[in-house]
């Protein structure tokens, strides 16, 4: 327990500052909504750094026919409300209102909620196969898959999050299912070519996870592929809920499945 | 016991600087070039509270609930402080956050409103009429959460077209009997006064219009028209006795008796033209 340590709350006037600072050598903590950060920064930091005036700057979402690209500190409620997300991402629209309640909505960015990783905003994310830009004073690592992405590191800043839009043949699927249990996926089905599913499952204690077995069985189309999911489910799910969880996802993806017919 | 340590204003310095005069910053390349204030020195923040200004000192990371409650004395229940219960909700900017999940460095320069600040608000006047004839009240711990969030589902900028009142106030959990009545009602009410917006007003007006004006008159009417509570009461009446025939015991017997009807009733024969 840090008991007298003193601790340092510094805002920082732009995104060139915040560079600056955080490339100093302190230990610094960002503090962009305060929904998560809040709870554990008085424990744990010594020098905390405010993003909340850099908003003018990476405050912003933007949706055209091809691409989606948002600022690090676009809340939730941005994404559940822009016109152009529901329209070309209605996955992440949705994600979006599932994650929180309306006035945590209001505070949760996108930046938090991805480095946190918890939640149905970063399967959304995964499912879209979202890139990010990480940025320092050295540099910038554009282009992040957040898959396989490091997390950005101490001295530097998630400043962008950038997505494709799927084409007019994919298929968007959101189910939030009991347990707090999100399935976000995206199914292409090309003529001639076996299904294509790209599925993500998290929870509000896990990290995203993907549903592999489930794809695979989507993808050989024989049907029964509620067993798959369960499997798929097992260690987000306690074992006396996974039949409720399975069902509301199963209903999920073959209602989804038969609209592509 | 990392609130308790933010609370004691001994173990907190501020060393940011207050931002009135952004080019401080510019002239040294330093945001933290003011000297830190001193271990044990709070921070002075300004804001507009309820539409006046107030000016309070406290530690950057408190929350802003615990200096609402504690510093300004206004009704906020702060025990839960884990964005769990939703009673602390206010207006911050004119967007709904709670704010046990505010801390101070966040709220310097902006406009807060609480529950007490909407005593006189035209959009929750509606609300609060209904309030007086509910049967059950939410409890006083839940209730300025409700009418905040209710101001904001109401009036809100970012508040969708199919969002419902249940799920706007799904935030704002208690066990008391009122709540659950409350989000009944504010259900009830919000169509008319959502409705009244001038944003969907103009798009949703006319194609009502139209709608209805294609309809023939007689269908206009015919849906308008209500029973009598009498005649309702009647139908109710002979509705529920016919489904108390048609339950599962009394079903084999009364298509039997049907069947063996049709099977003795004879044929049916065209009756032979008349000639002219």
């Amino acid at each position: 327990m840090k008991g007298d340590g003193a601790l340092e709350v510094v805002r920082a006037p732009n995104l060139e500052k915040a560079l600056l600072l955080l490339s100093d050598g302190r230990p610094w903590r960002l503090l962009a909504g305060g929904t998560h950060a809040l709870d554990d920064l008085g424990a744990r930091a010594t020098h905390v750094l405010s993003l909340q005036s850099l908003r003018p700057e990476l405050r912003f979402v933007f949706v055209d026919a091809h691409r989606f690209r948002a600022g690090a500190l676009a809340t939730l409620r941005d994404l559940a409300t822009s016109a152009g997300v529901r329209e070309k991402l209605p996955l992440l629209s949705s994600a979006a209102r599932a994650q929180a309640t309306l006035a945590i909505q209001h505070r949760a960015t996108l930046c938090g909620t991805l480095v946190e990783g918890l939640g149905a905003v970063p399967a959304a994310l995964y499912a879209l196969d979202a890139t990010f830009d990480v940025r320092s004073s050295l540099g910038s690592r554009p282009g992040q898959t957040v898959v396989t992405a490091r997390r950005p590191g101490p001295s530097e800043l998630l400043t962008h999050v950038h997505i494709a839009i799927p084409d007019g043949r994919a298929r968007q699927v959101f189910a939030a299912a009991p347990e707090g249990v999100s399935v976000a996926g995206v199914l292409v089905k090309a003529r001639r070519r076996p299904l294509a599913a790209r599925l993500f499952a998290a929870s509000e204690k896990a990290r995203p996870l993907r549903l592999l077995r489930t794809e695979q069985a989507m993808a050989l189309g024989r049907g029964g592929w509620a067993n798959a999911i369960t499997k798929d489910l097992d260690p987000l799910v306690p074992a006396r809920r996974a039949l409720a969880v399975t069902a509301a996802v199963a209903q999920h993806l073959s209602e989804a499945l038969a609209s592509m017919r | 016991m990392a609130n308790a340590r933010r609370g004691r204003t001994k173990e907190v310095s501020y060393a940011a600087p207050r931002m009135a005069d952004p080019k401080e910053h510019a002239r040294d390349g330093s945001a933290t070039r003011r000297p830190p204030a001193g271990r044990g020195s709070n921070a002075k923040w300004r804001f507009e509270l309820n539409g006046r200004a107030a000016e309070v000192t406290a530690p950057p990371l408190d929350r802003l609930s615990r200096v609402l409650a504690q510093k300004l004395s206004i009704k906020l229940p702060t025990s839960c402080e884990g964005h769990a219960c939703g009673g602390c909700q206010v207006l911050l900017d004119g967007e709904l956050v709670q704010s046990c999940a505010v801390p101070m460095v966040h709220v310097d320069g902006a406009s807060v409103v609480t529950s007490e600040g909407l005593k006189t608000d035209r959009v929750l006047k509606p609300v609060r009429e209904g309030l007086r004839r509910l049967a059950s009240r939410p409890c006083e711990r839940c209730l300025p959460g409700l009418l905040v969030t209710t101001r904001a589902f109401l009036e809100g900028e970012s508040v969708l077209p199919g969002e419902s009142a249940r799920e706007a106030l799904e935030g704002n959990r208690c066990t008391c009997d009122g709540s659950a009545f409350f989000v009944e009602m504010v259900e009830t009410l919000a169509r008319p006064v959502r409705s009244r917006r001038p944003a969907r007003a103009k798009s949703a007006k006319p194609a009502a219009k139209k709608a209805r004006a294609a309809r023939p008159k007689a269908a206009r009417t015919a849906g308008t028209k209500a029973r009598p509570a009498k005649a309702r009461a009647q139908a109710a009446r002979v509705s529920s006795r016919r489904s108390a025939k048609a339950r599962p015991p009394e079903a084999p017997a009364a298509k039997k008796r049907s069947s063996g009807s049709r099977a003795k009733r004879p044929a049916r024969r065209h009756a032979p033209r008349r000639r002219r």
